[in-house]
């Protein structure tokens, strides 16, 4: 069973998976924290702290995994919705580079990698939606080496959006196609997904600050307000259609409560993400794995 | 295009290879260029080794062809040579002379004393010449009959194979002699 990691700044969230056609099994889960620098937007900067820790804890949990998927959800990507003119597939990849480059300023020696959202037809002129991925070669590679110096042999490289879609769509929660919001609440991050139509329309990133003790109302207040914005948003998009329901998910200890306080104050349907249908194993939650779960999907 | 997934490593091996081959390009450019030198110096080296042997050899021999024995050798060898071209010529022109005397007519005995048997009374024969082919035979006589008889006699004797008779002149000096000649072809084998 590969082991699909999840790279944040302050945590690797690792899973044992198996991934048939349409199923996904998982064993074993676990979390492990990371210190402050090990991981910035330049990749894994503490190569030796990371597989000191990483190995302590796979040999204490028996894990001797080789293969490994990494799924990136940390600064060192950069996300970009791009529309491109519809053209033929073998100029996709080069347009959609030359695009990020652009808008970016990157420089030529970033990598970028893409998923089509969806194709736009608008006055007989058709468009492509495209959520573009760039990430630079060097920080890509402390990732590699990352592997390389655990004995992984990696067999592809994700990101934490690209896996959201792929979870949202593969776990069929936007039948109807109503607006949806899909709230990966972190440690120090809270990630707002909107989906409509069953297309991933955006994402919202929000810093989270540490909870005080006397102050814990205020700050899930601040969470509401911030999901209220994004709610607010949706009725400015041309649908005008509220959000329907908005689903939790992430490693935030808080979670439950937080899922709680915004279906009272926002007077919103809200639910912690089910366990989809394709997905089995594990007596532990899976619900601050998605991530390296939906990394593991092929589509 | 449907594509749903994302792998940044599928990118990422890419550029690495490409670097990689850009790397190792001039590496085996210095690396051919190494073993091409590598080869002709190795080349070089087995000719400069060859011509040196050559050399060597090719002093001895010259050494040897210079020495005062192999050129006394050589001019015996010279003196023999031009000793064996001068036999070479005798024996042709012995040969040529061999050839010449076997080919020449051979005049037996019984022949002459047949000839002699021809001559009539008070002829006398005054010389007999050869050359080559006929033989001329010049007789004297105190009759003017003789020389013709002469002839006649020797056709009679039917051993020749032709006899041309040439008359016969008249020498008055002391008293009137006829001087006759006949010339005579010897049958082949005689």
């Amino acid at each position: 069973m590969p082991l699909s990691i999840e790279i944040r700044t302050k945590q690797l969230l690792v899973v044992q998976t198996t991934v048939a056609k349409s199923r996904v099994h998982y064993k074993k889960t676990f979390t492990v924290d990371l210190e402050d620098g090990w991981v910035d937007s330049k990749g894994i900067i503490n190569q030796s702290g990371i597989v000191s820790t990483l190995n302590q804890v796979l040999l204490s949990k028996g894990i001797k995994e080789k293969k490994c998927i990494l799924c990136i959800n940390n600064h060192s990507v950069i996300y970009r919705e791009l529309m491109i003119p519809k053209i033929e597939d073998k100029r996709i990849p080069f347009v959609v580079r030359s695009e990020m480059i652009a808008a970016l300023d990157l420089t030529t020696d970033h990598i970028v990698d893409f998923v089509i959202l969806e194709e736009i037809t608008d006055a007989h002129k058709t468009s492509l939606r495209v959520l573009a991925v760039a990430i630079a070669q060097p920080a890509l590679a402390t990732y590699v080496n990352l592997c390389l110096k655990l004995g992984f042999s990696p067999e592809f490289i994700e990101t934490a959006t690209s896996s959201v879609i792929k979870l949202v769509d593969k776990s069929d929660l936007c039948k109807n196609g109503n607006p949806t919001i899909f709230a990966d609440v972190e440690k120090d991050v809270m990630r707002l997904y909107l989906f409509e139509h069953k297309k991933y329309i955006l994402i919202r990133n929000i810093k989270l600050n540490e909870i005080e003790e006397d102050k814990k109302t205020e700050w899930i207040s601040d969470i509401e307000d911030n999901i209220n914005k994004m709610m607010q948003y949706q009725f400015t998009r041309e649908s005008h259609t509220g959000i329907e329901k908005i689903y939790f998910f992430g490693n935030h200890p808080l979670l439950t409560e937080i899922q709680e306080s915004v279906k009272e104050n926002l007077s919103i349907e809200t639910s912690l993400y089910p366990k989809p249908d394709f997905l089995s194993g594990g007596e532990e939650s899976y619900l601050p794995y998605l991530n390296a779960i939906g990394a593991a999907l092929r589509k | 295009m449907k594509k749903e997934n994302i792998n940044l490593l599928e990118h990422y091996q890419i550029v690495e290879k490409n670097r990689k081959n850009q790397g190792t390009k001039p590496l085996n450019l210095i690396a051919i260029l190494l073993i091409v030198v590598l080869l002709l110096s190795a080349y070089s080296f087995s000719l400069f080794l060859q011509e040196s042997s050559i050399k060597a050899n090719n002093k001895e021999l010259q050494d040897y062809t210079t020495s005062t024995m192999v050129l006394d050798q050589i001019k015996v060898i010279s003196d023999k040579q031009k000793q064996l071209t001068d036999l070479n010529e005798i024996l042709t022109n012995l040969k040529s002379l061999n050839a010449a005397f076997e080919a020449m007519p051979v005049m037996e005995s019984s022949v002459l004393n047949s000839i002699n048997a021809c001559v009539p009374p008070d002829t006398k024969i005054l010389s007999v010449d050869f050359d080559g082919q006929w033989f001329t035979i010049q007789t004297s006589s105190t009759s003017l009959l003789r020389p013709s008889q002469f002839a006649r006699n020797l056709r009679n004797t039917m051993l020749f194979e032709e006899i041309v008779y040439n008359g016969y002149t008249t020498s008055t000096l002391l008293k009137t002699t006829y001087i006759g000649s006949v010339k005579i072809a010897m049958k082949v084998g005689n």
